[in-house]
């Protein structure tokens, strides 16, 4: 007898009373949260606009007016920073959401059916995962820029990101699809004369909807830092302002060597900081889910 | 042998208590087979862990005692109490049989209990164990198989070899054949009662079928929601039974027999030991209940050797 | 004339049912062994269920009689044989049955579950638990009308008043409530027969008389015939009307519930009757304990399957299968020597 799942509306209380007493998440959440109002208030917060150029104030430390000092053509860094948030949030959310959908749905179907399309799915599953994301996102997006389309390259890059990153998502989805499948009230749903379309739907997917979340959240980590180094090997759109733009052109400027260590410790922090945040909350949630599904007494 | 007296065990829950064990008392004698009984939740798994002080960590015992030879182990040492489990009494816990290593021999298992209780060594120990095996009826030749290997009454006897290794003098035995076939079940209750005789062993026999009690002890200890509710030699209990609920209870047990009919049901559900009511907490179910019987716990009378709590009597 | 009559009464005839399944070998002994090995969980049943009548198949596990469960409802497929599903004059092979037929059978014939825990989905309230039957089989026209037929399945199952429990999520019913919800899940189709596969096994002592009762209940008002699947003849006793005795894949014994209790005449029922414990310590019998185990499915003993545990056996037992045979015009045995007495 496994553990007693509870439906959503009346786990999201309880839910929340043990969540906010995990340091980790709580600490985690308020990370993200700041980078979120950071990244809806923007244009109020960011003293300048980022792409104002001041030749007359290039390569300057930290003082009272540029907070973060400012870059090879004068931009302000920390307006910089400000804005940048937006660019790892939306990729990251919508990335994400992507690698969401098609990692579900195809560990749904690879878990769901055994024979033949299951064992094919699977296989699919594994080629991604052992295939080294990095390259691979490379070659895409390189191979999106040849064909020159007139899609906007941020787009581009939440594509790719989202494409690649959906295979832990798929395993996860697919072994606990494998579980539920067997359990009493799948086989009562069949013997009432439900399709297998109708049991994932409805009978499946809920009951392993938990497990989506959690893995989600860490996947917007993951998505965080794939869209950091695409920008950083200067793959992105070379117009956008993004933390990890302003580490391309840093160090394809030589910043280490004129020892502008402004402008990369920022936006390095800040990736740091947003990634652990989303992954200590991911964290948090999976220690929750896991252990109240196993220890529930029968 | 064994006096259990005004036994409390509670468990820490969100919120209160849950009484799990509220003021159980009962007696053991030598090469006596005492058989508690009750339903899912009355507390019975909880009282027979708290005697060899195996409780879970939130759980413990709150008061009363339980006196093993004159000793309390409700106050023991650890130390004391190392020398009193299962070499003085040993358990068989309830779905033992699926709990056996998987990697390791039956007869390693089995001689593991000897090497940490006894000073022997690992040659001697694994004879004993040899000879434990075919003491339970399993071929010696198996000894050196993994629990994979035997079907589910098998392990159930390689458990019981494992609560004999230290030859202890009372066993405990949750459940042992609940989740056994029938045939099966009864292979292991003769083997119980073989062993018992052969060995002048006590037993306490832990389950909510009442057939298996009538057929196997000699002494009853009905319990419903943490409390005793009846206790008394098995022939008195299932030819007079006090309680309404020991009637309720026997009544639910179709007898083939006797007459072909539907077994009789006891409407309502078991107390919420958490918040468990005022009075007598088999008063809610009770079709002789009255106000009294709502109001304050039970009297507990005795006639002859037959104890109940009940008001009604 | 009495053929006919028969017909009418019957709402399921198995013939000669197989199932086995293939036994999963590891990669070399698959490849050094060149037949594959077979588990013959069903080797040749034939019954059939009445009407209004509670069939009882009884056995220990590993005997069969799940997999015939299943089979019936085409939630396993056979290996051979017939199933047949009749409704009044219209007979169906369920067996040779294409998937669309199944489907639109599916509601005439139903499960009862064994875990009351496990066999609704915790994520559903048991308006949807019971919607969804309705819905996937589009049976119960507008949404009113489905209301109605869920609120008098609550009904009948003693969930009253059904409209508190509508909203009601597992979690928060006990045990015997859920079995309960999942009986009104199976009647809100109105099946014609029902299979209940231990039904009471996991609820409480005390409140499995109700769960029968219920079931009883559908019997007697909707006639719908039951085959009622365990391992307890106890449960057999008290509610049953005919007993089929499974062993290792086949029927042993089968008649009326109480000749085959009272007066059983296969060596392994009697056995089994034997050992029933029973609620009385002053009982005295005499107790016949076979040694040994159910075989294991894979490597079955050769003659009567029954043979190495059977305190009667002969030299012709261990060669040759035995036939079935008539106790009574009612009460049929699989045994050569069912005659002798015991010693």
């Amino acid at each position: 007898m496994s553990g007693t799942l509870i439906p959503f509306r009346r786990s999201l209380s309880q839910f929340w009373r043990v969540y906010s007493g995990s340091k980790k998440g709580v600490l985690g959440l308020i990370l993200v949260l700041f980078f979120f109002a950071i990244a809806a208030l923007a244009a109020y917060v960011s003293p300048f606009d980022p792409r104002l150029i001041d030749p007359g104030r290039t390569w300057l430390p930290p003082n009272s007016v540029n907070w973060f000092g400012t870059d090879w053509f004068g931009h302000d860094l920390f307006s910089q920073m400000i804005y940048g948030t937006q660019v790892s949030l939306i990729v990251g959310m919508f990335a994400t959401l992507i690698s969401i959908i098609v990692g579900t749905a195809i560990g749904l179907f690879s878990g769901y059916y055994s024979k033949m399309l299951g064992e094919f799915l699977e296989r699919v599953i594994d080629f991604f995962l052992v295939i080294p994301y990095l390259p691979l996102m490379i070659v895409l997006v390189a191979i999106f820029e040849a064909m020159e389309t007139p899609i906007p390259i941020l787009w581009v890059i939440i594509f790719v990101v989202g494409i690649t990153g959906w295979s832990g998502t798929a395993r996860i989805i697919r072994s606990q699809v494998l579980t539920v499948k067997e359990r009493q009230f799948v086989e009562r749903a069949r013997a009432v004369g439900a399709g297998d379309f109708r049991i994932m739907a409805k009978h499946i997917l809920p009951n392993v909807f938990p497990l989506v979340f959690a893995n989600a959240v860490l996947t917007v980590a993951g998505a965080v830092l794939a869209e950091v180094t695409l920008d950083f090997l200067g793959l992105g759109d070379v117009t956008t302002i993004s933390w990890g733009m302003m580490l391309h052109f840093a160090l394809s400027n030589s910043a280490v060597y004129r020892g502008a260590w402004w402008w990369i410790v920022p936006p390095g922090v800040a990736i740091i900081l947003l990634v652990m945040g989303f992954t200590m909350i991911g964290y948090s949630i999976e220690e929750i889910s896991n252990p109240r599904l196993r220890g529930r007494k029968a | 042998m064994l006096d259990v007296h005004n036994l409390r065990t509670f468990y820490r829950a969100d919120g209160g208590y849950v009484k799990a064990v509220d003021d159980v008392s009962f007696h053991l004698d030598e090469g006596e087979a005492l058989g508690l009984a009750g339903e899912s939740g009355c507390g019975k798994t909880t009282a027979a862990l708290s005697i060899v002080r195996l409780l879970p960590s939130n759980a413990s015992i709150m008061g009363g005692e339980v006196l093993y030879k004159g000793q309390d182990i409700v106050k023991m040492s650890g130390r004391k109490l190392r020398r009193i489990r299962w070499k003085e009494i040993s358990i068989v816990f309830q779905g033992a049989m699926n709990a056996l290593n998987p990697v390791k021999r039956i007869a390693d298992q089995i001689a593991e209990p000897i090497l940490l209780h006894e000073k022997v060594s690992k040659e001697d120990a694994f004879q004993r164990a040899r000879k434990l095996v075919e003491f339970v009826g399993i071929d010696k030749a198996r000894a050196k198989d993994y629990p994979h290997e035997f079907s589910g009454g098998m392990r159930q006897r390689v458990m019981i070899a494992m609560a004999l290794a230290c030859s202890p003098r009372l066993v405990i035995l949750d459940e042992p054949t609940t989740a056994l076939d029938v045939m099966t079940k009864t292979q292991i209750q003769e083997l119980v009662k073989d062993l018992q005789k052969r060995l002048t062993l006590s037993t306490i026999l832990i389950t909510h079928d009442l057939s298996v009690i009538a057929e196997t002890c000699e002494k009853v200890a009905i319990m419903y929601g943490g409390q005793l509710v009846e206790y008394a030699d098995v022939v008195s209990i299932f030819e007079k039974p006090l309680h309404p609920y020991t009637s309720g209870l026997i009544r639910a047990f179709p007898n083939i027999y006797g007459s072909r009919e539907l077994p009789l049901s006891i409407p309502g559900s078991p107390p919420d030991l958490l918040h468990p009511p005022d009075g007598c907490r088999f008063a809610p179910r009770c079709s002789m209940a009255d106000k009294e019987c709502s109001e304050a716990p039970p009297a507990k009378t005795v006639s002859g050797n037959h104890y109940v709590a009940c008001w009604k009597r | 004339m009495l053929e006919a009559v028969k017909l009418v009464d019957d709402v399921l005839e198995i013939r000669d049912l197989r199932v086995r399944f293939p036994v999963r070998t590891g990669i070399i002994s698959g490849l050094l062994r060149k037949e594959a090995k077979f588990v013959h969980a069903v080797d040749g049943i034939s019954f059939d269920v009445r009407r209004g009548e509670v069939f009882c198949l009884v056995g220990e596990s590993g005997c069969g009689k799940t997999t015939t469960a299943r089979c019936i409802l085409r939630l396993i497929d056979p290996t051979s044989g017939t199933i047949k599903l009749i409704e009044g004059d219209r007979a169906t092979e369920l067996s040779t049955a294409t998937k669309p037929e199944i489907k639109h059978l599916r509601p005439k014939m139903q499960l009862i579950f064994q875990d009351p825990y496990e066999s609704l989905d915790p994520k559903m309230h048991v308006l949807d638990q019971l919607s969804e039957p309705l819905r996937v089989n589009k049976i119960g026209g507008g949404s009113k009308e489905k209301m109605s037929r869920i609120l008098s399945a609550l009904s009948n199952v003693g969930l009253i008043p059904p409209e508190t429990f509508l909203y009601r999520y597992p979690h928060e019913l006990s045990g015997g409530q859920r079995q309960r919800v999942g009986i009104a899940s199976s009647m809100v189709l109105d099946p014609i027969l029902l299979i209940a596969d231990e039904p009471v096994s996991m609820v409480d002592v005390s409140m499995r008389s109700e769960i029968l009762g219920i079931m009883l209940d559908i019997k007697t008002k909707s006639q719908a015939a039951f085959v009622l699947i365990t391992h307890d003849f106890s449960l057999a006793w008290a509610v049953g009307d005919r007993i089929a005795v499974m062993y290792s894949g086949r029927i042993v014994e089968m008649g009326p519930a109480f000749d085959v209790i009272r007066e059983p005449r296969h060596p392994y029922t009697r056995a089994l009757v034997s050992v029933v414990p029973v609620p009385d310590p002053t009982l005295q019998r005499k107790r016949i304990v076979l040694r040994g185990e159910v075989p294991d499915p894979v490597d079955v003993p050769t003659g009567c399957r029954f043979h190495p545990r059977c305190p009667i056996a002969k030299e012709r037992c261990r060669t040759e299968d035995p036939e079935i045979q008539n106790v009574t015009a009612e009460h049929h045995v699989a045994c050569h020597f069912w005659q002798e007495a015991f010693p």
